[in-house]
């Protein structure tokens, strides 16, 4: 109740967000891409993902933690990120959300599928 | 695997492009992508793929970099404007000063910009050439504007490369028009042919171009002059009484000559009305002539051929008349003839050639123009820069502040790039203000009519800025790159302040800017001093008090009338009647030469004068030897007065009663001239020249009555002369002029530059003074503690005063040092122009040094002063 009021994650942070929880262990760079490309059908571009990755970092709702170096990273390390409590507990709050307002509605006209 | 790594170049410009905080990620990405791209589609599409992302990359870059140097900006700003309003004085000081030096610039920079843009409004301007004529007889060299009349038609005869040719003949003196009830004395009055509007760009606004110059007895007007004839009404059709003898009929009206123009005329009548158009004569050269070049012709190789003209034209002539070759006649005469070609551009700024239409620019004073702006600038750019520096010493804590928050040192030199950029754009517009208000001023004395719009072109605009721009990041950089380079750890603990008396550098500017004000002083004073040499220099004859009347010719035989009515009264005391005179007025040169001595070498042409029996009194010269022409002797008219430089030209130990003689125009026959009086040598040139022989005989000559007058009233005089003049010539408008208004219209040219150098030598101190102001200060202000320990350890008020100003004193007399030898080299060639000449005073070098060693000692005096009187109690607890 008494929770500090942050504001709502947006949708591509949500998917991004998603994406890290289901890569769990091997979520960097180009899988979160790859993952985030799968789900929207869209291209995303390499440095697109980035901006809204540091300003999640930045929220605190992923951490970053450096892996080994990598010969096809030009013998850099991968940046791993993973889910922090919070960001966990954002992803629930958005669920919630989500789930009351897609309760109770009358049904689409669009039903022809 | 090895062979397939990622372009190098692109990795590089990625990672430029890449924001700090996720390059590190973002670089891993692309190459692992790239490497599995290469796997999948080859090594090309890798490629193609990895420099694509360059591109992709390029919207949000640009969009980050504009964002955030804006941002920067507004802060750079900000900080500026607070330190302006922080320090006042200060700021003002600096923009000031910047502002002076950009404005003096500025004027110089509209004023040689008009003396260069001279004839370019001809569309053919760089077409347009004048031929001249060059003789060297014996020692003597002419180069005479002009050549002779049928050279026009020779020159587009005989060269592909001459498309047209105008001629023009211009008197010297004036013409009586009466149009109707109108009757105005004309003077820039020329005769020229119809393609004189096909060469030139001067549109004809009333009338037919091809034939309004054509028939003889015509002539068209400028928009002024049918203004000024006609009002109203089309003058076309009309007659104009040209002298009160021919009728010429207006055929045209053409638009005023442009001020930037190296002729301006009124009136141009036709050239077929002079019956000397039509002379055959090679010889007469009183036709300045102009051609146009074709498109693809070139200047060169029509100069190769012009002597081909005169082995065609003159040397038949020569062998006809002489009976000798060409080439025998020139080695025997001594004399050397050729043509010379002169481009339109360059006639204004390299002229003073005789029979040039007006006497026109100089391009040594546009050098010395053009170096003094850039001197000005330089000081007050050098001003600029040693205040900022100065300063420095109170933001060495923002820049530790800064730096310690994080600042780069790029972002440092940024903002005081900005910030000194920033000044000079307001001293800009401050410099734009002074010039819109100094113009009226510069204009009447540099005879001018210059204007801010000069300025308003484009090209103009972007290179004041651009200046502006680059003066600021000039002063800017010293501060930005030395101040940026403080370490914050030193700044912050204090440990600067000893570092920073005034260093080497700054020094060396202030004496540099010194040394250049002492430049200028110096270089004033010879000016002036040589001027007012000249100025009392005994002449060999007296010019105060002479009143001239001119067009005395119109009188005709009343000449002598009119000049013995005038002696009647009291005030007039003595007058000669003629036309030459030892100020500018006609000359006359004839070949004369000792009898006996008929083919000497000595036959060259000197002066010879047609003056009457009363005019070595009138002038007050001395005659010291022989005496004065007389009416009480008949033979007077066969006598000749000498100067001493003539009796020495000719050789006589003994002149008087020696014979001079001259060719008459029917050859055989020889005047002969009696030596009966010696004059002392007296200066009828301008100073720059050494004394001719002169010779003085009995003449008519009625162009000028000169009147030795002596009055209290001289307006009086002048009215009683007029109204004397009105009884003789009714219609004729009265003109006159004093005999040392002309004596100093030689040394006008000279005049100007010496105001100008006053003018730039006085705000080259200012400037410098402000500086020098400003650095005290800030010593002042870095030493308070200083000055207040010592005050408590029982130090005088002389001695502090004595301790801040003596190192600003020594700068000053090292400045003095150097600029001593520099001006005195400088003046002396200057010097070297003028035969007559001051020799140099160890006083001027004096009273340069004691004027800037006393300006700047009261500026710093003032400072130190206060510093030394304020209470150590005060000083000792201001932080």
């Amino acid at each position: 109740m008494m929770r500090k009021k942050t504001r709502l994650i947006s949708r591509i942070e949500e998917i991004i967000l998603l994406s890290i929880w289901k890569l769990q262990e091997n979520a960097y760079g180009i899988t979160i891409l790859e993952e985030v490309t799968k789900a929207t059908g869209k291209t995303w571009l390499t440095g697109s993902i980035y901006a809204s990755l540091s300003r999640l970092l930045k929220r605190g709702f992923v951490v970053s933690y450096e892996g080994d170096p990598t010969p096809e990273r030009g013998g850099r390390r991968k940046i791993f990120y993973k889910l922090t409590p919070q960001g966990q507990r954002s992803l629930m709050e958005i669920k919630r959300i989500h789930s009351i307002a897609w309760a109770n509605l009358p049904a689409f006209d669009l039903e022809e599928k | 695997m090895k062979k397939n790594l990622p372009p190098r170049l692109a990795s590089w410009i990625l990672e430029q492009m890449l924001d700090t905080n996720v390059r590190y990620a973002a670089m891993g990405d692309f190459e692992e992508r790239y490497y599995c791209m290469a796997r999948k589609r080859g090594g090309l599409r890798a490629r193609l793929f990895y420099w694509s992302q360059i591109f992709v990359l390029m919207p949000s870059f640009f969009r980050h970099l504009i964002f955030w140097s804006l941002e920067m900006i507004k802060n750079y700003f900000k900080v500026a404007f607070r330190i302006i309003k922080r320090h006042k004085g200060f700021s003002l000081i600096n923009i000031m000063g910047l502002a002076i030096g950009m404005a003096s610039c500025l004027l110089i920079f509209l004023y040689v910009q008009d003396e260069l843009s001279f004839d370019r409004y001809n569309k053919n301007a760089d077409r347009i050439l004048r031929i001249g004529t060059h003789i060297k007889m014996q020692s003597r060299e002419m180069s005479v504007a002009s050549v002779s009349a049928p050279m026009a038609k020779a020159l587009v005869d005989e060269f592909i490369e001459v498309e047209e040719a105008v001629r023009f003949r211009e008197d010297a003196s004036s013409y009586l028009f009466k149009a109707g009830e109108n009757s105005y004395r004309e003077e820039r009055v020329v005769f020229s042919e119809p393609s004189f509007f096909d060469i030139f760009s001067i549109p004809l606004l009333k009338g037919n171009p091809d034939t309004a110059l054509e028939s003889p007895y015509t002539l068209v007007l400028s928009q002024q002059a049918a203004e000024k004839f006609f009002g109203p009404e089309d003058p076309v059709g009309k007659v104009i009484t040209v002298d009160h003898s021919q009728d010429y009929e207006v055929t045209g009206v053409f638009k005023d000559i442009p001020d930037n123009s190296h002729f301006h005329f009124d009136v141009i009548a036709s050239l077929s009305s002079l019956e000397e158009s039509r002379d055959p004569s090679w010889f007469n050269m009183n036709f300045p002539t102009y051609v146009l070049l074709r498109k693809d012709a070139d200047q060169k190789t029509l100069e190769t051929k012009l002597p081909s003209l005169l082995k065609k034209y003159v040397a038949p002539k020569i062998e006809e008349e002489t009976g000798q070759s060409y080439e025998e006649y020139l080695s025997k005469m001594n004399v050397e003839q050729d043509f010379f070609i002169q481009p339109l551009l360059d006639i204004h700024l390299h002229s003073g050639f005789l029979y040039d239409f007006e006497s026109g620019g100089d391009i040594n004073y546009i050098y010395i123009f053009t170096a003094i702006a850039m001197f000005i600038l330089v000081v007050a750019s050098i001003n600029f820069m040693n205040l900022s520096t100065a300063r420095s010493s109170g933001r060495a804590k923002e820049v530790g502040v800064r730096k310690v928050l994080g600042s780069y040192r790029r972002d440092l030199i940024k903002q005081f790039l900005t910030e000194s950029m920033m000044f000079s754009l307001i001293s800009l517009i401050l410099a734009l203000t002074i010039v819109w208000m100094a113009l009226p001023v510069f204009n009447r004395f540099s005879e001018k009519s210059l204007a801010l719009s000069g300025l308003s072109h484009w090209f103009m605009i972007r290179s004041i800025i651009g200046i502006a721009l680059f003066i600021g990041l000039l002063a800017g950089s010293y501060p930005a790159f030395f101040i940026s380079a403080f370490r914050p750890v030193n700044v912050l603990k204090d440990r600067l302040k000893a570092g920073f008396k005034t260093g080497p550098f700054r020094s060396g500017l202030v004496v540099f800017q010194f040394t250049a004000s002492i430049f200028l002083i110096i270089g004033t004073l010879v000016i002036i001093n040589q001027l007012r040499f000249i100025q009392n220099k005994k002449l060999g004859f007296d010019r105060d008090q002479v009143l001239i009347l001119e067009n005395a010719d119109l009188l005709g035989n009343q000449a002598r009338v009119l000049k013995n009515e005038m002696l009647k009264h009291p005030q007039f005391v003595k007058a000669t009647v003629t036309s030459y005179l030892p100020v500018p007025s006609g000359r006359r040169y004839m070949s004369l030469f000792p009898e006996g001595e008929s083919d000497s070498k000595k036959k060259l042409p000197i002066s010879m004068w047609l003056v009457d029996c009363d005019y070595v009194e009138t002038l007050g010269m001395k005659i010291v030897e022989g005496r004065d022409f007389s009416k009480e002797f008949a033979t007077d008219t066969e006598a000749a007065i000498i100067n001493q430089r003539a009796a020495q030209h000719f050789g006589f130990e003994s002149p008087l009663g020696k014979t001079l003689r001259c060719p008459t125009s029917s050859r055989k026959n020889l005047e002969s001239y009696t030596v009966i009086g010696v004059v002392e040598d007296f200066h009828f040139e301008s100073l720059r020249n050494k004394i001719d022989p002169l010779v003085l005989c009995i003449g008519q000559s009625n162009g000028l009555i000169s009147f030795r007058v002596q009055t209290k009233n001289m307006a009086g005089t002048i009215d009683l002369l007029r109204t004397t003049w009105k009884k003789f010539l009714p219609d004729e408008p009265f003109s006159y002029s004093f005999m040392d208004e002309r004596f100093e219209n030689v040394y006008r040219s000279e005049m100007r530059i010496g105001q100008i150098f006053g003018i730039f030598a006085g705000l080259a101190i200012f400037i410098g003074c402000l500086g020098l102001f400003g650095l005290a200060s800030f010593a002042a202000e870095r030493r308070t503690k200083e000055i207040g320990i010592r005050k408590v350890l029982g130090a005088s008020v002389p001695a502090v005063v004595r301790l801040l100003v003596k190192e600003f004193v020594i700068l000053v007399a090292i400045a003095n040092l150097i600029a001593w030898p520099i001006a005195y080299f400088v003046m002396k060639s200057w010097l070297q122009d003028f035969s007559y000449r001051i020799s140099f005073s160890m006083a001027v070098f004096m009273i340069a040094g004691a004027v800037t060693l006393l300006v700047s000692l009261t500026t710093v005096g003032f400072l130190a002063l206060r510093a030394a009187l304020s209470s150590p109690v005060d000083s000792l607890r201001y932080e």
